[in-house]
């Protein structure tokens, strides 16, 4: 809320500007900004107009202006400037809304200054015309000054546990605990002249717990006019658009005491009878915005025998408004419970101030106090006469809370003692009650004191937390890794950080769309208020953050995009919580396979590339994976080079390049490989320590092998074979060249392999090697219809 | 001529032969010439048949001796003509030592998830272990263990994604994505083992770190950002341990220049309740532009647990107590790195990642 202090020294001596700042901020009342209106209108002075002549063919008027100290020529363009008058003058060097005023020549006439609209000025909308200053007012003197705004406004944020925080006078009480000044309560000289209240006016409660009081009083003989210039000056100051007298007061009383307040025209109430009631069904109002609301039996109104006038503590409805010919005002003042204001301010998206205060908890003690205050302007400013006494319905009065304090509480929260005499110094320049030993009354505008804590932290916030002294906890340090698999995570991003590939952070949310292009929305959560599309369903997949990486970075002219993420999927089928959320590492691989440089390829990354990347990811972890064709799990992915990859016969995820389809649905070229895989199952998985083996002590034999294939028999099975031979004599095998076409047959290939043999306790011989080459080959025949390439 | 004044007239011709060889390949034509099947040398040893009997041994030495000296003649005009060819590579043009390297593509971690490692191995040192928590959360862990019952006003403070039920079967009306890893807190303490005496086992000693969502989206919020919480919950704690333990993790995570100051704010699930300012690390605490001259920027909310979130949990407040609080991790990432945008850690455009 926006405080002048000007207004908060008319009930306690405040400190300069920025020492209040700071120390209202260091007891919990933010102040965010700080703001001086008068320095907005530096060199803007009150001036008369000496003479004031037409400027022919123009509607331009040429003036003599006296500033106090000389007489300038200033051209005019605005239709009520007249000799005589006192005026604001922006002189040369002023600079009014970022505009700076310079002399000038206007229609070949000097003009040294500007003569001010009330726009320009700042003070509001006004600019059919120059503001025109009361006759009394001297010329040379400041304009800010002369207008009163020579004032400080603080932005300051109150927190929710604080309404009393929300008006001037509350702000007033704090300064006065915070500082020891005196707090001085605005007076009340209320003059009752009219017939009793009850005449005119009464009240029926049917909803006692949602509205606990309510005070009324009738003003009479009430003339709807603008608002005197001080009481306007200080709305503005508090952000408050001044609208009419009645409307300005019940505003000025609420951004100075804090209780929200509502005039009716007491003529259009029936029979004057107030009745507080929740909805019908069915029923509906028009509130003051005009909008027309259905309104939910759960809300509150203000109703007469016949309809529905105000939604309670939110707003008040047209039918009863104030207008310019309202002479008899029925002032509510009344009490309502938090939890019920804000489920309709809520319902209806109504936000206002009144019913930020109610939902925050207003005093309800204040509401006849804050009714004699209104009443009390009404009459002063509004012409009206006030009916003596009020309607003050309070059924169950609130009690207030009370609050144990245990001698040493201070000491076991704060960890600091608090002495006996500065505790109650504090408790009751907040307003607390001593009730008897070790127990607090809290004062009714403090609904958040309820529990012993809540007194502590009084006592620690108006003291300063910086008395507060820092202890260490002197616990002993614990061994990292702190969970199970942190190694095994390190290990993995190290490994992807090997092979190229960046870490990226995606929101958890992505498109629809996207999940759809990769077959991935099935049983996707939805976000119910997203803040836009692109953000509406929790991902399934990471590859649908991660190729919206793709196509982002394409845009911006990469020439090879090398990503992964860890990160949780959001499925349904949750048991100690709502959904599943397991963890998956994907990668996506598009372009470039090795960076631009002299000498290297520019080949675009292919199969090898993607499988290149899970196979270190693999031996980083120390777990064998293994690969077969997957196009059936995986329709997102190419049908050719789909690959499913398992560890011990279980499913961990698939690798490949990308559907066609799938890539022209999200704008993607070809040659994405993409790959997602379960982290949990992965690096639950790792195995980081791995013993060593000996060196061997005898020598090797080496041999190649080349043989000759169909296409349908894998390098997997190959492989088996080999390793499967009934000689134990195989060490090592390695595939060092796959060659397909001339002079081969179309569906054979050849394939290469360096075989090393040896034995693990003698020095093998040639001759033992050849012979188990021999066997080997046989097998391979015999088993794959292998024959040895001539 | 004798034949041993033409074995004289050998070896000073291959002497004068070899001084000139001008590399290892005329060396070669050379030992063919005088050592070879038909060489100079070779033809000499085919005439010591012919000699008289008497002077063939005699001859024979002659020749052997020869044959010797044209070997280490050659021998040496091998390692001259290497020395040369050494020579001639050692003085060729210089590389241009400033064409690159055979490259290879290099990937970076994301400084957002660094900044988390760091962060949790300083709280390792401090004696916190690492718990977690779902991020679809349920009201009741979120809001109501929380202090924040239904239609209490501090859920404003907090702008919610809620879960659209219909796409969640099963999931309660009112689930939602976690707004801060404060839900942890709850999850955590109900999970600790109650004694024979009904009460709640302590100490609770943990950070969570994760992701939290708010519906907020400029320079400085994104719907989606990473948090850290701790909770230290035993007996005898006061907010002197929140500010210790605060001020260890400030020092070690920006040096040792760290200052915190602890400003009194609210939030319902702590009292009393602070927001952490801490110096800013562009100036030291000096005073700054960024800071607006008062040197402290803030980076979390904390407090000493409330004593209803203890008492909702299992534990007696009055035997008790604890701290806790909350650090946005990607805003000390941007403190730390000198980031101004936010959203820039969430675009993953590799021209900020090939550079973080």
């Amino acid at each position: 809320m926006r405080l002048s202090l000007e207004w908060l020294s008319q009930y306690v001596a405040i400190p300069e500007a920025i020492a209040l700042a700071e120390r209202l901020t260091m007891a919990g009342l933010e102040v965010e900004g700080v703001e001086r209106p008068a320095e907005a209108l530096h060199e803007v002075v009150v001036a008369e107009v000496r003479a004031c002549e037409d400027v022919p063919e123009t509607h331009l008027h040429a003036c003599k202006v006296f500033d106090g100290q000389g007489v300038r020529d200033v051209v005019c363009g605005a239709p009520n400037v007249a000799a005589g008058q006192k005026v604001a003058l922006a002189l040369p060097g002023a600079v009014l809304g970022g505009k700076a005023i310079a002399d000038a020549t206007i229609k070949g006439r000097r003009s040294s200054g500007m003569i001010c609209s009330e726009r320009e000025l700042g003070m509001s909308d006004a600019h059919a015309g120059i503001l025109v200053l009361p006759p009394d007012a001297v010329p040379g003197t400041p304009i800010a000054r002369a207008l009163g705004l020579d004032d400080t406004i603080f932005e300051v944020k109150a927190t929710p546990n604080r309404p009393d925080w929300l008006s001037h006078f509350g702000i007033a009480r704090e300064v006065a605990a915070l500082t020891g000044a005196k707090l001085v309560s605005p007076a009340v000289n209320l003059v009752e002249s009219g017939a009793p209240v009850a005449g005119a006016a009464s009240v029926t409660l049917e909803a006692p717990d949602r509205c606990p009081r309510y005070v009324a009083r009738v003003i009479e003989g009430v003339k709807v006019g603008p608002s005197p210039r001080w009481l306007t000056r200080r709305l503005e100051a508090a952000g408050v658009r001044a609208i009419n007298n009645v409307v300005d007061v019940t505003n000025y009383v609420l951004m100075e005491l804090g209780q929200p307040l509502h005039a009716f025209d007491l003529d259009r109430v029936h029979e004057g009878r107030i009745v507080v009631r929740l909805a019908r069904e069915g029923e509906s109002l028009t509130t003051l915005d005009g909008k027309p609301r259905a309104l939910s039996t759960d809300d509150l109104v203000i109703a007469d025998p016949l309809k529905a006038l105000a939604l309670a503590g939110v707003m008040g409805g047209s039918t009863s408004e104030v207008t310019d010919g309202t002479t008899r005002l029925l002032l509510e003042s009344a009490h309502f419970t938090g939890n019920g204001i804000r489920r309709t301010a809520r319902r209806h998206a109504l936000h206002s101030e009144a019913a930020h205060r109610f939902e925050r908890g207003a005093d309800p003690e204040l509401a006849r106090f804050a009714a004699d205050r209104a009443a009390e302007l009404f009459a002063l400013l509004c012409g009206g006469s006030v009916r003596a006494g009020a309607v003050d319905e309070y059924p169950r009065p609130i009690a207030r809370k009370v609050v144990p304090l245990r001698a040493g509480a201070a000491k076991r929260l704060l960890g600091v003692d608090v002495a006996q005499v500065e505790a109650t110094r504090i408790l009751v320049a907040l307003g607390c009650e001593v009730v008897g030993s070790e127990k607090w009354r809290a004062p009714s505008w403090r609904p958040d004191l309820s529990e012993e804590a809540d007194l502590v932290e009084e006592l620690g916030r108006v003291r300063g937390f910086e008395l507060i002294p820092s202890v260490p906890t002197g616990m002993p340090a614990l061994p990292t890794p702190l969970t199970p698999d942190d190694e095994a995570v390190a290990a993995a991003r190290a490994s992807l950080s090997a092979s190229g590939l960046h870490e990226a952070l995606n929101y958890s949310f992505v498109s629809p769309a996207s999940l759809a292009a990769l077959s991935a929305d099935a049983g996707a959560i939805r976000v119910q208020n997203p803040l836009t599309i692109e953000q509406a369903a929790m991902r399934t997949t990471v590859l649908a953050s991660l190729l919206t990486n793709v196509r982002s970075n394409l845009a911006h002219g990469a020439a090879s995009v090398r990503l992964y993420e860890l990160g949780r999927v959001y499925l349904p089928g949750g048991d100690t919580s709502p959904a599943r959320e397991p963890r998956r590492l994907a990668f996506v691989r598009w372009g470039l396979r090795e960076p631009m440089a002299p000498e290297q390829g520019k080949a675009h990354a292919d199969f090898r590339d993607a499988k290149a990347l899970v196979e270190a990811l693999a031996d980083a972890l120390g777990v064998s994976l293994t690969y077969a064709p997957a196009s059936d799990a995986a329709p997102h992915l190419h049908p050719v080079s789909a690959t499913a990859v398992s560890l011990g016969g279980a499913r961990l995820g698939t690798f490949g390049e990308l559907h066609p389809l799938a890539a022209k649905a999200l704008d993607l070229p070809r040659g994405v490989w993409a790959g997602e895989l379960d982290a949990d199952a992965l690096l639950g998985a790792a195995k980081l320590h791995r013993n060593v083996t000996a060196l061997p002590r005898f020598p090797a034999v080496l041999r190649d092998l080349a043989i000759v294939v169909d296409e349908s028999v894998t390098v997997a099975e190959v492989d088996a074979a080999i390793r499967a031979a009934e000689t134990s004599l195989v060490e090592a095998v390695t595939l060092f060249d796959v060659y397909r076409g001339q002079p081969l047959p179309p569906g054979k290939k050849n394939l290469a392999y360096a075989i090393r043999y040896r034995a693990p306790d003698r020095t093998l011989t040639d001759a033992e090697a050849q012979v188990a080459h021999a066997r080997l080959l046989e097998r391979l025949t015999a088993q794959l219809g292998a024959a040895l390439r001539s | 001529m004798a034949i041993s004044e033409e074995l004289k007239l050998i070896v000073e011709r291959a002497r004068v032969e070899t001084l000139e060889a001008p590399d290892a390949a005329a060396v070669e034509a050379l030992r063919v010439k005088y050592l070879g099947k038909k060489g100079a040398v070779s033809e000499a040893r085919r005439s010591v048949g012919q000699a008289p009997p008497a002077e063939r041994k005699a001859i024979g030495e002659q020749v052997n001796a020869a044959a010797k000296e044209v070997e280490a003649l050659l021998a040496g005009a091998v390692e001259a003509a290497a020395r040369r060819a050494l020579e001639v590579e050692l003085s060729a043009p210089k590389l241009d030592v400033t064409e690159p390297g055979r490259l290879a593509f290099r990937g970076r971690r994301h400084p957002v998830s660094r900044t988390i490692d760091e962060v949790l191995e300083i709280f390792a040192r401090l004696g916190f272990t690492v718990a977690e928590g779902p991020e679809i959360e349920l009201d009741r862990y979120n809001f109501e263990l929380l202090g924040m019952p239904a239609d209490h006003p501090a859920r404003d403070m907090q702008d919610t994604f809620y879960v659209d039920a219909a796409s969640l079967p099963g999931a309660p009306a009112g689930t939602v994505l976690r707004t801060h890893t404060s839900p942890v807190q709850a999850r955590t303490m109900l999970s600790m083992p109650l004694g024979a005496d009904g009460k709640r086992h302590a100490p609770v000693r943990i950070v969570c770190p994760g992701k939290v969502y708010r519906c907020d989206s400029d320079v400085t919020h994104t719907p989606m950002f990473h948090q850290l919480e701790c909770l230290h919950v035993e007996p005898g704690l006061t907010l002197g341990h929140l500010k210790g333990t605060l001020d260890a993790f400030v020092k070690a995570f920006f040096g040792p220049y760290q200052k915190t100051r602890l400003r009194p704010s609210y939030f319902p699930f702590v009292e009393p309740g602070c927001e952490v300012d801490i110096a800013h690390p562009l100036c030291e605490g000096r005073g700054c532009r960024m800071c607006k001259q008062t040197g402290y920027i803030e980076v979390l909310g904390a407090g000493m647990v409330h004593p209803g979130v203890l008492r909702g949990v299992g534990y007696d407040p009055d035997e008790v107590t604890g701290y806790a609080f909350g650090v946005g991790l990607d805003r000390l990432a941007m403190l730390k790195y000198g980031l101004d945008d936010l959203r820039t850690f969430f675009e993953n455009d590799l021209r900020f990642l090939e550079g973080a």
